[in-house]
């Protein structure tokens, strides 16, 4: 099903003043795989994201992507190589109309206006038929689950490879999640690769083909759904040590 | 017909509709004192449209474009006197030399977030004062340069306040264009996008520095042109008048006013507010000197706190509400 690595991060640091937020990270996507970087609130996911997708430089180690050295090469060159990603806080643009939102990531390779706006239609096809009312709407006035449909439209517009996504069913009800969750298994089995950040590991146990957990900044367990989840290692993690277990140094 | 292009069509019909209405008062009104109005409006708005592109269509607040507008004032009055160039050329020159400088200016602090622009623009301008002051052998320092008075067509220069009025609307009218095309095309949509969310326009591929380079470089040419306009008009340059503060002020106030980011709203931010300064100032100036200031800091600071997303944008909100709510009536009774 997967096949070989599409993205690797290799010894990745970062520091933010005293704060060593990532310590020599390394992670795989592999081509046509979900991939899930799950840890508790501090671990260290955001900024091994914004590293991975250029927002900010590395201290040290190197990001390859599609077999390039990708190391401080800026999001949108990043994005015009095909590696798209979205936000934790929707960032919509917010007065502009919806339709015109998904266009400007569907302007990226150029092209026609009809087919900049056909992408734009498909791109927002993908959530069926529920965006239709509001392709006029000022961005910011849709409801939250929305501008974040509006986010994933806009990025899946500039037709990526992988599309790298940060907590995105962050403040969604158990339906929406549901649904995100359902639209980025069809995006996998269409051929599309997924980094899916996401704290609440139940939420990507049934989606991920492999998970990496970090904690404290430092790669803690990878491996299947499954195995990770039974990992005592990452339970302590989770939920602290029992009380009356031993303390190991 | 698509959207865009009924939009479009919408502001083609406006625009020609505008510089009809200009040309008509540049030949019908015979009174040297309303002429001078009308050639002060159609001035302001085009020096306001041309900060608009960049402080306006990508948000990047610039305090300094006096800088600018000096470069083309003293350029094409330079190359004039020196060279016997044509104005012709001359503001094309300064163009040129300000879009350069702007574009310097963009690319060291259009990186950074923050002030940094607005700041550097500023002190630009104030540099360019203090140089176009020490500079004797070139600027004649203080004093400022003269133009001989030779009316022609060659020469950008007119008998009459109606032959300055159509320069004027010829220049606004290029500017505008400039406006109309960045607003109708996608260059409008990625600016739009820049304006909102620049790290959202970047995780879409926007190559946001390149974009508000250029419009930096576009908006510094245009203002140089209407410095060369202003030299032309008043035949007269000196350093404390083309490189003022308080035309990097009424530049931005006029554009806030009337709607950052639409070209409608520089215009309007003119028709509002010149006849206002220059009436107040008429007015009010020879007898209470300063009083006309009085009156007119109120109105602005009133216009911002009431209307802060400016006059255009706050019309078309009403205008879309008012008209989805007869559609709403219509669609009931259908």
């Amino acid at each position: 099903m997967s096949g070989s690595a599409l993205l690797a991060a290799v010894g990745l640091c970062k520091r933010f003043g005293g704060v060593q937020a990532v310590n020599d990270v390394s992670i795989e996507v592999r081509e046509g795989e979900i991939l899930s970087l799950v840890g508790p609130n501090g671990a260290g996911k955001t900024t091994l994201f914004n590293l991975i997708t250029g927002f900010i430089r590395p201290d040290a180690g190197r990001v390859m992507f599609r077999g390039r050295d990708v190391t401080g090469t800026s999001p949108e060159k990043l994005c015009r190589m095909g590696l798209v990603r979205t936000f934790q806080a929707s960032r919509v643009f917010g007065d502009m109309r919806v339709d015109d939102n998904v266009k400007v990531g569907a302007m990226v390779h150029g092209g026609s206006a009809a087919a900049i706006d056909a992408t734009a239609q498909a791109a927002l096809d993908l959530f069926g038929t529920r965006m239709h009312q509001y392709l006029d709407r000022a961005a910011a006035k849709l409801s939250f689950a929305n501008r974040r449909r509006v986010e994933i439209g806009r990025a899946l517009a500039t037709r990526p490879v992988l599309l790298a996504m940060d907590e995105p069913t962050a403040g969604m009800n158990p339906a929406e999640t549901q649904e995100i969750m359902g639209l980025v298994r069809r995006l996998r089995d269409d051929g599309l690769s997924v980094l899916i950040i996401e704290h609440d590991m139940t939420l990507v146990m049934g989606i991920s083909d492999r998970v990496v957990v970090l904690d404290h900044g430092e790669h803690l367990a990878e491996g299947p759904p499954e195995a990770v989840r039974a990992n005592p290692a990452v339970i302590e993690a989770y939920l602290g040590r029992p009380l009356d277990a031993p303390q190991h140094h | 017909m698509s959207r865009s292009l009924r939009g479009f069509a919408v502001s083609a019909g406006a625009f020609v509709a505008l510089l009809g209405v200009g040309a008509a008062f540049a030949f019908g009104v015979a009174s040297p004192f309303w002429l001078d109005l009308v050639f002060w409006v159609v001035f302001w708005a085009a020096l306001a449209q041309a900060w608009n592109i960049v402080g306006g269509y990508v948000g990047q607040l610039s305090l300094g474009h006096t800088a600018f507008f000096g470069i083309g004032a003293y350029t094409s009055t330079l190359a004039d006197l020196h060279w016997d160039l044509t104005p012709w050329l001359g503001s094309l020159l300064g163009a040129a030399l300000a879009a350069a400088v702007g574009l310097v200016v963009a690319v060291v602090c259009l990186r950074l977030r923050g002030p940094f622009f607005a700041l550097a623009t500023l002190a630009l301008a104030e540099l360019l004062l203090i140089t176009a002051i020490q500079w004797r052998d070139l600027t004649e320092g203080a004093e400022g340069l003269t133009l001989p008075f030779s009316p022609g067509l060659g020469n950008l220069m007119f008998e009459t306040k109606t032959g300055f009025c159509l320069y004027a609307l010829g220049l606004f009218a290029l500017v505008s264009a400039v406006a109309i095309a960045i607003e109708h095309t996608r260059i409008g949509l990625l600016l739009h996008a820049i304006r909102n969310d620049e790290d959202g326009a970047r995780s879409v591929g926007v190559r946001v520095l390149r974009w508000k380079v250029a419009a930096a470089a576009v908006s510094a040419g245009l203002t140089a042109l209407c410095g060369t306009l202003y030299a032309q008009y008043l035949q007269v340059i000196e350093p404390s008048t083309v490189f003022n503060w308080e035309i990097s002020v009424q530049l931005a106030l006029l554009a806030i006013i009337g709607g950052r980011g639409t070209w409608t709203g520089a215009i309007v931010g003119s028709l509002f507010l010149t006849p206002l300064a220059i009436g107040l100032r008429a007015w009010l100036g020879s007898s209470h000197a300063g009083l006309h200031l009085v009156v007119y800091g109120p109105v602005l600071i009133l216009s911002v706190l009431f209307i802060p997303e400016g006059i255009m944008p706050w019309v078309a909100t009403r205008w879309h509400t008012a008209r989805a709510r007869r559609q709403a009536v219509t669609g009931a009774h259908a």
